[in-house]
């Protein structure tokens, strides 16, 4: 989610893979991208649209994603989570790296 | 882009909704890392994208649209259904019925012949039965059993058991069936005590068979257990009191287990007893001695029922041989499967109805592949439009097959609805002579079987034809030009039509067979007037009524009281009623008869009170009725009937003569003083044999002993169930301890003698009528298809100048060939089946005239009311109008 909502308007499995790929170290197939967009359309925190091809040259129709407002707030609400849980490990001042 | 390989490899994993985005993706993918990395890393990442698992769960998560699509289907099936609601209701109604009559009956199969008994090793074990001259099937002797046990090989064990009935008389009176049964019984049987234990040979010993000698120990079925003891584990060990005698339970027996000969009896054995048999060298005594228990057998490892029965029969020859058994009582020992035994005459009833609805089902099938056929055709024109509009042949595919399901499904839930429906019917039908009927339960597994058939042949007559017309285009211009269908098209309706006929011609056959058998049972005169009559029995235990002048006098007593009721005509008392219990015979002397050198006289022995003869209407011939007067102290006398008037004392008048009973001759001698036309006894269409009645007031002279348990008998003007609260009023102050047991009205006895027949019958009767249905819409819609495939040739006749008759005449003929060819081919095929009925018909052939000449006669009339509203309508073919449209 993270990723489509970096890539905004250029949201679509090839971009999205490669980022994953850059960013996080991770190669993941198509297929399993594909799976996790599915997903997360069901649940309504992504929308696809097919769009028409890009003006430049060799461009083609292609399925973009798009965060909804509620993959938004659920991103949002992720995040606030995660900040808590950091906190209160740097509070009890044990977190050590490995 | 990239290499045709992978995006070959791609496209055919991908889900087709998403195929197009996720070729792009590969392309783009793929020109990146050639640009970086060159081809070898970029094929390489390709691959790992082809080689995914994930495309499974990619499937998965996409089903959801699939289920969505199958909606679409859905929604399209129902529309067109609703559109053809003639076509739609005819199919379920027809799947419904097929479906639904042999789920209810596979199920009565099932529970009947089918499900296990509850015994161990069920196929192991056989009942023994006596076969002699005067009796097809009846009780086994001490000395037989002993011979069986000590001398067949194949047999591992066998038990001996007698039934009777008794009162649990400690609170409230009860009356329960008994058995006295051998120790090894259970063992026999294959089960053990559910609690405390099984009887020893010790206890046995303390109640010999055929002494009088009170138990000490019993064991209770599960089901007194449960209903009288409140399924109290403390009982064993407790005393109850059987007939005012106490005896201790020393066990519980397991849930559902029942003698054989329980099944389908109205008393069901809830006490058993031990009884040792009588040790002895002696030889079994001529004629095999007295015959009043049953038997069964467990086979011995390896053993099988064959090598038993031919042991046994060598058995039978050698004791024929040897004059045990005379030459002319063709006495034979009956191995029967205890499955089988218990079945009885149920078995080929139920076999036979099974075939029956494989018919209806058979039928169902060819009218729902004839609606289908007609229903293709039909939407030729719509497929072939469809499928040139690009709808592929795959998608077609599946709407009609989303429209076979839907069909197939509609029907099994009317099935299912039916089903529940008949199997309560038949239960309610049929007054318990079919054992384990009321244990019958929906069979899902019949159900499964039948909507497979249906369905396969929904897909077979519905799926192949539509989808021919997908790949044929002409199929368009075909349909536009209405012409007619192909020839042998036509020709194969008229087959399936003709074999549908054939079917139900062995339906109607079997029907018809079965209503001359009932007609005939209905007018089999049972020698007594049923009507208005009840009957319930009662005992006299030895602990309250001590010697036969206590029992004779409580007998009196109740009959003052009964009598003096409002709206009791008579009563009377019977030792056994007919057409209830079977009744055996005595031996006897009589006067002036010299018996044939291996004769042995007898006669079916019964024992009434005065009033009795006149209570349940039998006729007195000559002579006197018994009397009060009929005393222990007075003369001895009998009434005899008259199949023992003929063939004993022929020549001049019975009465004055002499009739000794065996055992007790020179005791006193006895005179007969009547009589009586005769009752038929032990069945409605069994022989009735010689027979005689004795006063029960002199029974202990006559026979030796005066019995225990008499059914009452009290002919009323009301309804013979209304006075059942008085007269339980009247014995509950003679006796607080005695109970009352098989209350029945004289009618359903009669009723549940011929049962049987009536349920068979009344079955084969709804099948054929259904059959008949089945086939009427069968015609219509053969006719109905050829009437429209036919329009303008018929319209170009009738401008030609062809009269209506003439008309009618080019649709009827084919009908009446099919039928014709149908009929008589089914009544070839009626002829061989019906003879495995043989068994279930009385007074009618299996081939009787009257049955096969009647049957043709009402399928050609089926087949004219079937044909006749599509015949009137090609009749109003408007000839203007089709030589406009030529």
């Amino acid at each position: 989610m993270l990723a489509v909502a970096r890539l905004g308007a250029e949201a679509y499995g090839a971009a999205l893979q490669k980022m994953l790929e850059e960013t996080a170290g991770r190669s993941a197939s198509i297929a399993t991208i594909y799976v996790t967009l599915v997903r997360l359309e069901k649940k309504g925190y992504v929308t696809s649209r097919r769009e028409g091809p890009t003006p430049v040259r060799g461009g083609k129709a292609k399925r973009y994603f798009r965060l909804t407002p509620k993959g938004v707030e659920a991103l949002k609400e992720s995040h606030a989570a995660l900040e808590r849980m950091w906190r209160s490990v740097s509070r009890l001042g044990e977190f050590k790296a490995r | 882009m990239a290499p045709a390989l992978l995006r070959k490899l791609l496209s055919a994993l991908a889900p087709a909704a998403l195929r197009e985005d996720l070729l792009e993706d590969l392309d783009l993918g793929y020109r990146e890392r050639l640009e970086a990395r060159g081809p070898v890393s970029a094929f390489a990442w390709g691959l790992r994208q082809v080689f995914s698992f994930d495309w499974f769960r990619l499937h998965r998560e996409l089903r959801e649209g699939l289920m969505s699509l199958f909606l679409q289907d859905l929604r399209y099936t129902f529309r067109s259904l609703w559109r053809s609601p003639g076509f739609t209701a005819v199919v379920v109604a027809t799947l419904g019925l097929g479906i639904g009559v042999n789920v209810a009956l596979m199920s009565v199969v099932r529970a009947v012949l089918l499900r296990p008994l509850p015994y161990g090793g069920e196929e192991r074990i056989v009942s023994l039965w006596s076969q002699w001259d005067r009796f097809p099937k009846t009780w086994v002797s001490v000395p037989e059993y002993r011979t069986y046990r000590d001398t067949i090989g194949s047999f591992d064990q066998v038990a001996l058991y007698g039934t009777g009935s008794g009162n649990l008389t400690e609170d409230e009176p009860e009356r329960v069936g008994i058995a006295q049964v051998t120790p090894n019984l259970f063992e026999v049987f294959g089960v053990e005590a559910a609690l405390g234990r099984a009887f020893t040979s010790e206890e046995a010993q303390i109640t010999p068979m055929d002494s009088d000698a009170d138990p000490e120990v019993v064991l209770l079925s599960h089901r007194l257990w449960q209903r009288r003891y409140g399924s109290d584990p403390r009982v064993v060990g407790r005393r109850i009191e059987l007939d005012g005698a106490p005896v201790t339970v020393i066990g519980v027996l397991p849930e559902g287990f029942q003698l054989p000969v329980d099944f389908g009896a109205s008393t069901r054995t809830d006490l058993y007893f031990p009884g040792a048999v009588p040790e002895g060298l002696e030889p079994i005594p001529n004629g095999g001695g007295s015959h009043g228990y049953f038997a069964a057998a467990r086979l011995r490892d390896g053993a099988s029922v064959e090598d038993a029965s031919s042991e046994v029969l060598l058995f039978n020859q050698r004791a024929t041989a040897d004059d045990t058994y005379s030459e002319q009582m063709r006495f034979r020992t009956l191995l029967i499967p205890v499955a089988e035994d218990v079945a009885g005459d149920a078995r080929s009833a139920l076999w036979i109805l099974a075939g029956a609805v494989g018919f209806v089902l058979l039928m169902a099938c060819g009218n729902v592949a004839n609606l289908l056929l007609s229903r293709a055709q039909e939407r030729r024109r719509e497929i072939a439009l469809r499928s040139s509009l690009g709808a592929g042949s795959l998608r077609i595919f599946r709407q009609l097959m989303t429209e076979s399901l839907v069909l197939a499904a509609l029907g099994g839930l009317l099935a299912l609805v039916l089903a529940h429906l008949g199997l309560a019917a038949l239960k309610a039908l049929e007054p318990g002579s079919i054992p384990r009927l009321s244990e019958a339960r929906l069979d899902l597994a019949a159900l499964g079987f039948a909507l497979a058939v249906t369905l396969l042949t929904s897909i077979l007559f519905g799926l192949v034809p539509a989808h021919a017309a997908t790949r044929i285009r002409s199929a368009l211009s075909e349909a536009a030009r209405g012409s007619s269908s192909s020839r042998s098209s036509q020709r194969f309706r008229f087959v399936l039509l003709g074999l549908q006929m054939a079917m139900a011609v062995v339906l109607v056959a079997g029907a018809g067979l079965m209503i001359r058998t009932f007609a005939n049972l209905m007018a089999i005169d049972p020698g007594f007037r049923s009507e208005g009559v009840l009957t319930l029995r009662l005992s006299t235990p030895e602990a309250s009524y001590p010697d036969a002048g206590a029992v004779v006098s409580f007998w009196d007593r109740l009959f003052d009281e009964v009598n003096a009721m409002r709206a009791v005509g008579s009563t009377g008392a019977a030792r056994i009623l007919p057409l209830a219990t079977q009744i055996g015979d005595w031996g006897i002397n009589v006067e002036g008869y010299v018996p044939a050198p291996d004769e042995n006289p007898a006669g079916d022995w019964q024992i009434v009170t005065p009033g009795y003869i006149e209570t349940i209407g039998m006729s007195l011939l000559e002579g006197r009725s018994f009397t009060d007067a009929d005393r222990a102290d007075s003369e001895l006398v009998v009434i005899v009937n008259e199949a023992l008037a003929r063939k004993y004392l022929s020549g001049g008048s019975a009465l004055g003569r002499s009739v000794g009973i065996r055992g007790r001759d020179g005791a006193r001698p006895t005179r007969v003083v009547g009589v009586v036309r005769n009752v038929r006894h032990n069945g409605v269409t069994a022989e009735v044999k010689p027979g005689f009645f004795v006063p029960l007031a002199q029974a202990e002279y006559a026979h030796g002993f005066t019995p225990r348990s008499m059914t009452l008998a009290i002919r009323t003007a009301v309804a013979p169930e209304t006075l059942l609260p008085e007269v339980r009023r009247i014995v509950a102050a003679l006796d607080p301890k005695m109970p009352i047991a098989e209350v029945r009205n004289l009618e359903e006895v009669l009723a549940g003698a011929v049962a049987p027949s009536r349920f068979t019958m009344a079955l084969l009767v709804a099948f054929s009528v259904l059959a008949l249905l089945l086939a009427c819409v069968g015609v219509y819609g053969v006719v109905s298809y050829v009437v429209s495939q036919r329009r303008s040739e018929i319209g170009i006749r009738m401008a030609l100048g062809a009269s209506r008759s003439s008309v009618f005449a080019i649709v009827g003929r084919q009908v009446a060939i099919a039928t014709g060819a149908g009929v008589l081919f089914g009544c070839a095929a009626a002829l061989i089946l019906t003879s495995s009925m043989r068994t279930v018909l009385h007074g009618v052939q299996a081939s009787d005239p009257l049955t096969f000449a009647s049957v043709p006669l009402v399928l050609f009339a089926t087949a004219l009311a079937g044909s006749l509203i599509p015949a009137l309508r090609a009749t109003r073919v408007d000839p203007v109008a089709t030589l406009r449209s030529e």
